[in-house]
């Protein structure tokens, strides 16, 4: 709660400060790339699975790295330094199973994240069009979690059991990161970033029933990377 | 340079597009498995009870084992009649028990069917989650007779070469434990055995031997508790064996071979004899005699037994005390007569006055012919008899429903019936009851009274109360009915008097008495006929030791007196040839009586006099109580 009430008095300087409003230290970007999720809780459930169920499993998708995309608007406070809105939107997932002649058997984990929060930005160097600036991003993560398990028997799925469990949860994320840009014009700039992402005081439930304690959850904590297009109205 | 912008706008869009925002799964590689046999693997299952068709009379559980072996057993499933059992009694993950309620089905036919799901082993993800399964089907006739525990017991016992068979009904339901087979033998050959076998329906007792006793009893035990039993009694009795007297009085005794003779030890042959008789027992262990000649010769005026046994192999008590069915032949020595317990001679008529059992008759001892009895109702005491005859035997009288009834011997028809008081409420209240010829009545009492009464008007004509020195006795009238004997206790002398009264119709004269009158009172007088006019005397000398008087019954004037061997005692007297019985009453008994003359004394043996009947001796014959009689000169031995 406190986070929030620190958020919100942010917001309210930010809006202090329109009253000084220059277009021309506005910008704006899109960005996408690669982010390496570490899921710990995840990756150990799907062993916990595969330990229960009879037979041989093998882990087919276990939360490799997955396109991301996200944008985000800064507007120069000070010389050099930036602050705005950003979102991201990540995803990623996992499959447990095992096929034979009788049958089939999986079981699929989709996590996706809506990322919202303040991307602070200070250009540290600059020389002709190339500059690097340190970024960092705070805010929260809306997850959708689900799990579907699946065991179909029989050529005509003569036996077949599903079973959908969908959960939500919020979080709390904190990700400084180095960018590289390179002016491509007076107005857009190629830029590339790496950093880490601390995802932080996960909070999950079952979207049918809140009361069910969930001791495994969700874990957007890695590395990013990725390149984007940063735009600015001068 | 827009030119560059665009494209890089457009290459983002199409990445974007590209990636559609969702994670989308690999495909599942396929692993390859062989499909499971269509050889089904071989199960071991035991199913109780172990009954091809499952037979009921009652609910009960049955129980269901099954070893799968490497192959995981999924379920056990049962049947009735289509209807799943679905409450099974798990004990353990292969052992299942369910309960078949008998009680809410119909007699006749249903049927049990288990099925027996397992892994196929194949290890595909139908095997590992159940889905593909090998499963074994049985099906189990049951029968269901609800009435079959009704009437179970025994069905038929017969004789087989082996020995004596038993047959029950089989029990052959699954409730069925065990029959429990006992048999318990008078010989206290006793034994139990229990058949697990429910078609075990027999048994064959190869100890039997005929005239024992044997108790079989059949106890049917089922699983859940209870039992139904039966028993069957039986004995089959020894045929008696022959008897034969011969003439020298000795006794040959010849029997049959039991159809058991291989169970049989010995054949005990025992007797059984009246008083003063001797018993006898032979053991006869060569089973090839069948005859014996008893040691002791046999008397008259009793019944003598013999009883045969076939001794069981086994038994090992004494022989005496074996229970045995039959094998028992009863002979007496003499011509039948009519039994009685009581009797007088009827001169006139040369025929006996009989009283047996409630009936009255009369033997005619010429021609042996018998009268058409009559039944009276006689009441008695152990002093008085039942009926008493007057001493010329035309007459006899009894108390009947407290009267004293007189009847004529002739014809049997009541002459009168009077009351004389005899009796306080019921109890006969008399010692002695005497009637004349002439109809006159003598009573001696339990208080000392002695009267006469008249018979024809009930009157009583004379009393006397007896003070404490006496006690009277025995009262009997003269024939001529105008004396009278008495005997009573004198407890003065501590003897026993006899008093000889005349009495001429108002009061009574003593005629003379004689003191030590016998040691048993009713075997010491008796008078003779009317043409004789005598009265005899067992007088009594000391221990078993007698004579015998006559005496002249009008004026009592002693006649003769003869000496009775020692330890003899006279029982019998024939005034037609003066002669009296004397009977040995001493132990050990000797195998003889005397005959002795009353008038010269002269003495004779004689076959033995056993037993206690009651004898009536004239004519040189005597009748005894057990329906014999003998001519005595025919069996005087020295």
């Amino acid at each position: 709660m406190k986070k929030i009430l620190v958020l919100i008095m942010v917001l309210l300087s930010c809006w202090q400060l329109s009253a000084q409003f220059n277009p021309g230290r506005l910008k704006f970007g899109i960005l996408g790339g690669y982010a390496f999720y570490s899921q710990n809780d995840l990756k150990s459930l799907n062993q916990i699975i595969s330990d229960e169920i009879p037979f041989d499993t093998q882990i087919i998708d276990d939360f490799e790295p997955v396109f991301y995309f996200g944008g985000y608007v800064q507007y120069e406070l000070f010389n050099q330094f930036y602050l705005g809105p950003a979102y991201e939107y990540h995803y990623t997932g996992s499959r447990l199973g095992a096929r034979d002649y009788s049958g089939m058997f999986s079981f699929d984990q989709y996590v996706r994240t809506h990322q919202l929060g303040l991307k602070a930005d200070y250009s540290l160097f600059s020389m002709k069009r190339m500059f690097i600036a340190a970024e960092l991003n705070l805010g929260a993560n809306f997850t959708e979690w689900e799990m579907d398990s699946n065991l179909e028997i029989g050529e005509n799925e003569e036996y077949s059991e599903q079973e959908l469990e969908q959960l939500e949860g919020f979080s709390w994320y904190v990700s400084p990161t180095l960018k590289l840009g390179y002016r491509i014009l007076s107005w857009v700039s190629l830029t590339g970033r790496v950093g880490y992402f601390f995802d932080v005081n996960q909070n999950y439930h079952y979207q049918n029933n809140k009361n069910i304690d969930v001791i495994k959850n969700p874990d957007w904590s890695g590395l990013k990377l990725s390149a984007g297009l940063e735009f600015q109205l001068r | 340079m827009n030119k560059t912008i665009n494209i890089v706008i457009v290459g983002l869009t199409l990445l974007f597009t590209l990636h559609s925002c969702e994670f989308s799964p690999s495909e599942i590689p396929l692993t390859e498995l062989e499909n499971p046999s269509d050889n089904v693997p071989a199960i071991w299952i035991e199913l109780t009870p172990e009954m091809d068709t499952l037979r009921l009379s009652a609910p009960t559980w049955i129980s269901y084992f099954v070893e799968t072996g490497e192959y995981q057993l999924y379920q056990i499933k049962v049947e009735l009649d289509n209807v799943e059992i679905e409450h099974l009694a798990y004990k353990s993950s292969q052992k299942i028990n369910a309960y078949i309620p008998v009680t809410s089905m119909e007699n006749g036919l249903h049927e049990i069917k288990i099925t027996t799901f397992t892994a196929t082993n194949s290890g595909s993800i139908a095997d590992k989650t159940g889905n593909e399964i090998y499963w074994y089907e049985l099906t189990w006739p049951v029968f269901v007779n609800k009435q079959a525990k009704d009437n179970l017991g025994f069905s038929d016992l017969e004789f087989v070469p082996e020995g004596l068979k038993l047959s029950w009904p089989t029990y052959r339901y699954a409730d069925f434990d065990h029959y429990e087979f006992t048999w318990h033998a008078a010989n206290d050959q006793n034994g139990k055995i229990n058949f697990t076998n429910p078609y075990q329906n027999s048994y064959i007792d190869n100890t039997y031997v005929e005239g024992c006793y044997v108790y079989y009893s059949l106890l049917i035990h089922y699983t859940e508790g209870g039992f139904a039993s039966d028993s069957k009694s039986y004995f089959e009795e020894i045929k008696g064996p022959l008897v034969q007297v011969n003439e020298d009085f000795s006794v040959d005794i010849r029997w049959s071979h039991s159809k058991y003779e291989q169970n049989v030890q010995l054949y005990c042959i025992q007797t059984s004899v009246p008083n003063y008789g001797r018993k006898e027992e032979h053991d006869v262990t060569n089973l090839n005699d069948t005859t014996i000649r008893l040691n002791e010769k046999i008397g008259f005026g009793g019944d003598y037994q013999v009883r045969l046994r076939y001794i069981p192999k086994g038994y090992d008590s004494y022989h005496s005390s074996l229970n045995t069915a039959g094998g028992i032949t009863s002979f007496a020595l003499g011509d039948p007569v009519p039994r009685f317990q009581e009797a007088f001679h009827v001169p006139n008529e040369n025929s006996l006055l009989l009283y047996h059992e409630g009936s009255i008759s009369k033997y005619n001892m010429l021609t042996g012919e018998s009268s058409q009895a009559i039944s009276i109702n006689a009441e008695g005491n152990a002093y008085t008899g039942m009926f008493n005859g007057s001493p010329d035997g035309t007459c006899f009288g009894y108390f009947e429903n407290q009267d004293y009834v007189i009847r004529r011997s002739s014809d049997l028809s009541i002459i009168n019936k009077t009351d004389i008081e005899a009796f306080n409420g019921y109890n006969l209240e008399l010692n002695s009851v005497a009637v004349s010829n002439r109809g006159l009545i003598a009573t001696t009492g339990y208080f000392g009274s002695f009267r006469i009464f008249n018979s024809v008007t009930g009157q009583q004509i004379f009393e006397q109360q007896f003070d404490s020195r006496y006690y009277p006795r025995k009262v009997l009238f003269s024939p001529d009915g105008k004396n009278l004997a008495v005997m009573v206790n004198d407890y003065s002398e501590n003897t026993t008097a006899l008093i000889y009264y005349s009495f001429d119709g108002i009061e009574l004269t003593e005629l003379g008495r004689v003191d030590g009158v016998g040691e048993s009172v009713w075997d010491v007088l008796a008078h003779g006929p009317q043409d004789k006019q005598q009265l005899a005397i067992s007088r009594w000398r000391g221990m078993y030791e007698y004579n015998v008087e006559i005496r002249d019954s009008r004026t009592f004037k002693l006649l003769h007196s003869v000496e009775i061997p020692r330890l003899f005692v006279p029982v019998a007297y024939d005034f037609t040839s003066d002669r009296v019985i004397a009977r040995y009453q001493s132990f050990p008994t000797k195998d003889f009586s005397y005959l002795v003359d009353l008038k010269t004394g002269e003495r004779k043996k004689t076959v033995l006099f056993s037993g206690r009947e009651p004898l009536v001796f004239t004519n040189g014959t005597v009748y005894s109580g057990n329906g014999r009689s003998i001519p005595i000169n025919d069996f005087i031995t020295e």
